[in-house]
């Protein structure tokens, strides 16, 4: 049914990096299975001749502080983002992407690095980890590098990770705990459901309006990405009506959405400055969900 | 290339051959005519073919076996059965969300059914988390699901608080 290959689970990252280096060959790596199993039985895509299971590798689960960043292992699942609150308190909109998850039995199973390396359009946790400023760890035989999400994700349904690096980690920025941050979604099946667009924002506050503001959007590209511009126009700014509309009116040359299966480039264009225009009024007022 | 997986489905230990990425709902076809009664969307988006793992809610459908190796699983029916081993709360939630089922005649085509009383038992027991709800992403074509919240509420009240 799913085809002849073989499913390695090796329960150290160093024996699964050494397993990537000496395969040689692309690996299918499964962590979940939500996204990977449902395009693999519907014959989308193939399973290479071996699998790499990270289910066995415990420390890949894990949540830990260290330092000024909140390490979450790749593996850790939207459920435990949900209910863990050092990552409500840290990271507000990333807990609000994990609580969107369609079903329980889907937030159960899928996990963090499953949704940043499937790399889908509008990655729920995607998303949120691109206004959040995360950053990835990659762990290969020569040792471990960090990327910032943002680079990690170059669209097209593609990572800049190497076939010999396995992501490890994500880490975040413990200093998110100061500042506001918004998630949201617009989806089938009553807003459950894959993402058509979905939006994060992060800021924090100076006297002088926001001094620092990321947005970031899923569904408007073939990957999220971020506003750049927006933000350039709101940082600093004490965010009256002209910078708001001025704000707006950039929006349309930013966003570069494309059609494809769960929704159409038109829709999307137009989905993507309503949840804009909504983040930019939340952003004015004095206070949003952490 | 097979391999061993120690599974016990429903009460009954033993190990079963998996293969690559065959999954739970694979397996559970083969072995019993039972469970799960619905021929899953095999995306995991229905939700009709989940069952527990250890206490946790998992899609059979995308679930690979060999991820499963050592684990508990509890199909709704098994939790309905007499010597079903899961909490004891979950369990009196499940029975009594299935004669409310059958008494009001919802479920006619069975498709769902499992799925979405193995969600509810979750929420009436408690044990779907704060503030999360199992049943909240389920949809039956042939009958009312509004009419289980209420009874789901009655449960909870019922059973107490959780532990």
């Amino acid at each position: 049914m799913s085809g002849p290959c073989e499913v390695l689970a090796p329960f150290e990252i160093e024996e699964a990096v050494q397993l990537l280096a000496e395969i040689g060959e692309p690996v299918t790596v499964l962590a979940g299975g939500t996204d990977l199993m449902p395009a693999i039985l519907s014959g989308e895509r193939r399973p290479a001749a071996v699998v790499l299971d990270l289910g066995r590798m415990a420390i890949l689960r894990e949540i830990r502080e260290e330092g000024d960043e909140l390490v979450l292992g790749a593996a850790v699942t939207a459920a435990a983002l949900g209910a863990d609150p050092e990552v409500a308190r840290v990271a507000g909109p990333l807990v609000a992407a994990a609580r969107s998850f369609g079903s329980l039995e889907i937030a159960n199973r899928a996990t963090i690095g499953g949704n940043v390396m499937t790399a889908g359009a509008a990655g729920d946790l995607a998303t949120a980890l691109l206004a959040l400023d995360a950053v990835a760890v990659l762990a290969s035989t020569e040792g471990r590098r960090r990327v910032p999400v943002f680079s990690l994700l170059v669209g097209g349904g593609r990572t800049s990770a190497k076939p010999s690096e396995l992501l490890v980690e994500i880490r975040l920025p413990r200093a998110g705990a100061s500042g506001r941050g918004w998630f949201r979604k617009v989806s089938g099946r009553g807003g459950r459901g894959w993402a058509k667009v979905n939006l994060a924002c992060f800021a924090r506050d100076g006297s002088e309006g926001p001094e620092e503001v990321r947005i970031a959007l899923g569904g408007a590209a073939s990957g999220p990405t971020r506003l750049r511009e927006t933000e350039r126009i709101l940082t600093g700014s004490r965010l009256d009506e002209a910078c708001l509309a001025r704000a707006l009116r950039g929006i349309d040359g930013e966003i570069t959405p494309e059609d494809d299966l769960v929704s159409s480039a038109a829709y999307r264009r137009t989905i993507a400055a309503r949840l804009v225009r909504w983040v930019l009024a939340e952003l004015a007022r004095p206070e949003g969900l952490r | 290339m097979k391999r061993e997986v120690r599974l016990v489905i429903d009460g009954d230990a033993g190990t079963r051959a998996a293969r690559g990425l065959d999954t739970l709902s694979d397996l559970l076809a083969r072995e019993r005519a039972a469970a799960p009664a619905s021929d899953p969307c095999r995306e995991g988006a229905c939700g009709d073919c989940v069952v527990l793992a250890d206490g946790v809610l998992v899609a059979a459908c995308i679930t690979p076996v060999l991820q499963l190796d050592g684990a508990r699983i509890s199909t709704f029916a098994g939790l309905c059965r007499d010597d079903a081993d899961e909490a004891p709360r979950l369990v009196a939630a499940a029975r009594a969300l299935a004669r409310f089922a059958d008494d009001r005649g919802l479920f006619p085509c069975d498709v769902c059914r499992s799925g979405v009383l193995l969600a509810a038992a979750l929420d009436a027991s408690g044990a779907s988390g704060e503030g999360t709800s199992a049943l909240s992403s389920r949809v039956c074509r042939c009958s009312d699901l509004a009419e289980l919240p209420p009874e789901i509420e009655r449960l909870r009240r019922e059973l107490g608080e959780a532990p």
